[in-house]
């Protein structure tokens, strides 16, 4: 028998954490997905109907958890394939004048987006630096596995977690 | 009317899904929420089409579209991925374990009921009308936007079924010949200075099959093609294949307007940037009188997100759009001078093609 209908909007999302890529759903409340993450009085963040993959063999459908706690300091980048699930409210309706396409090195990837920045140079430090907070938003992104190089990630939003970055730079090709 | 297989664990995708199927498109439609489920009833309806999730607990996607296929009863039923996985990675797990095509979540009701058309119709090229040779021009009027490669890779597909001819038409540096790892040494230039009015001399072989009259590297000192000159080549070539594919120049000429009128069906390139969806607002105004024929196509020529095909097709004014993958491995195909299409006849790039292909010559 079918079960009855429940109705709760939810987001898709992916997670990387220590070589695991975990694809579920994100059950919106009073936050979105992307405040959640940024919520610096939070230390987790909860999946629902989620699927826990090595990032080694990442096609496979792997252990699925009805609920999956995500510890945010452990988490390397979140990504959303719309960039609109991606955004805080803030961000929807206004994004900084300036905008850079920069590289940078993660555990296991490398992700290149776009930054969007109040400075008119980019200054790696105001990302690095411990007051900025613990992630970045990167727009148009694409994350590249290690293991495999032809293995790509492409989110309209990639949230990485700046305490992870090994390396930033800014392109210009 | 076809009768459609739906095999979700979400129980509110499925009814949503069920109400885009049968009320937009009129199918019947059957649902299972798990993939034991889903895979006896199959067996037992016997659906047209089996759309099915990848991320379901218990047994996943990949492991029902596999049982599907060794199924004597189920093998040959079209097979839909739907899956919320929506990565290059997972679109390829998708094909390898066997499905025909695969979508995203969320899809759009237009998208998803243009692909389930698509399976419906899943002919082979050869089952086109037998009796017309099939003249496909391939035009942009924005260089760059890829025209040259889809060009290519339509040309060789249609030969797998009938006897093809590609011509590249460009007055200045047509790059057919690279695509395809052949030498231009004789090219339309040559044909033109002729005496004899007969093409089959000027064609290079393709080991696929597929005949290339090229375009001379450089451009050609006595000039383009007159009117008449053209519609004896457009004659010669429509006489010697059953499908002669035209990489035109992004030139709006009336020589272009000739090969339009002549065109059975004529495939013209988007970009999806501002200035590429700009461009391609005017071409189809340009193009009005033949506006029946023109299929859009939206190539992505970058990775990442593009804008949604939705909202193209409502700036554009044309449900009569399709959308080409971004594929990174078209340059490693240019190398080999074999087009992705052959040489990746699962990847995203090549299922795209082929309902392009299908569309093009369909009666």
């Amino acid at each position: 028998m079918l079960k009855d209908a429940r109705l709760k909007k939810t987001v898709a999302v992916e997670l990387f954490t220590h070589g695991y890529r975990v694809t579920g759903t994100f059950v919106l409340t009073s936050r979105l997905f992307a405040e959640e993450i940024y919520n610096p009085t939070t230390a987790y963040v909860v999946l629902e109907d989620a699927y826990l993959t090595p990032i080694t063999d990442p096609a496979t459908i792997g252990r699925y958890y009805k609920s999956l706690v995500v510890q945010k300091d452990e988490l390397d980048f979140a990504l959303t394939v719309a960039t609109k699930d991606g955004l805080r409210r803030d961000q929807r309706y206004k994004r900084s004048a300036y905008k850079y396409t920069v590289s940078l090195t993660m555990p296991f990837f490398e992700i290149t987006g776009e930054i969007y920045s109040m400075l008119k140079k980019f200054d790696p430090r105001s990302y690095l630096g411990t007051e900025a907070g613990a992630f970045i938003s990167l727009f148009n992104a694409t994350a590249r596995s290690m293991f495999d190089v032809n293995v790509t990630y492409q989110g309209g939003v990639i949230l990485v977690n700046h305490k992870h970055i090994g390396s930033i730079g800014e392109r210009h090709d | 009317m076809a009768r459609i297989l739906l095999i979700d664990d979400n129980y509110d995708v499925l009814k949503m899904l069920e109400m885009m199927l049968h009320n937009r498109g009129g199918h019947e439609v059957l649902l299972s929420e798990s993939g034991p489920d889903g895979l006896q009833m199959a067996q037992e309806q016997h659906p047209d089409v089996v759309v099915v999730d990848v991320m379901m607990p218990g047994m996943n996607g990949y492991e029902v579209v596999k049982r599907l296929r060794e199924g004597p009863q189920t093998k040959e039923v079209a097979i839909l991925v739907l899956t919320g996985r929506g990565q290059p990675v997972d679109q390829e797990a998708s094909l390898k374990a066997g499905a025909d095509d695969y979508l995203s979540k969320p899809v759009q009701v237009q998208t998803l009921l243009e692909h389930i058309e698509s399976l419906l119709e899943d002919k082979p090229p050869v089952q086109a009308e037998p009796s017309a040779a099939y003249l496909l021009p391939v035009f942009s009027l924005r260089g760059g936007s890829g025209a040259t490669t889809l060009a290519v890779n339509l040309a060789s597909l249609l030969q797998l079924g009938a006897p093809t001819v590609l011509a590249d038409l460009s007055p200045n540096s047509g790059h057919c010949a690279l695509y395809l790892g052949l030498k231009p040494q004789q090219h339309w230039g040559n044909y033109l200075q002729a005496e004899e009015p007969d093409v089959s001399p000027f064609l290079l072989a393709h080991p696929s099959g597929l005949h290339l009259l090229a375009a001379p590297l450089i451009p050609f000192q006595d000039g383009w093609f007159s009117d008449d000159a053209l519609t004896q080549l457009l004659d010669e070539l429509t006489a010697q294949a059953r499908f002669v594919v035209l990489d035109m120049p992004p030139v709006f000429t009336p020589q272009a307007e000739l090969i339009f009128e002549r065109a059975h069906r004529i495939l013209l390139v988007s970009g999806d940037d501002p200035p590429g969806i700009q461009t391609t607002i005017a071409t189809l105004r340009a193009m009005a009188q033949w506006k029946n024929r023109v299929l859009v196509v939206r190539n992505a020529l970058t990775a990442g997100p593009h804008p949604p095909l939705d909202a193209i097709r409502r700036t554009l004014h044309t449900s009569a759009m399709l959308e080409i993958p971004y594929a990174q491995e078209q340059r490693a195909a240019m190398r080999k001078g074999v087009p992705l299409s052959l040489a990746q006849p699962k990847s995203p790039f090549a299922v795209g093609m082929r309902r392009v292909a299908q569309l093009l010559i369909k009666p």
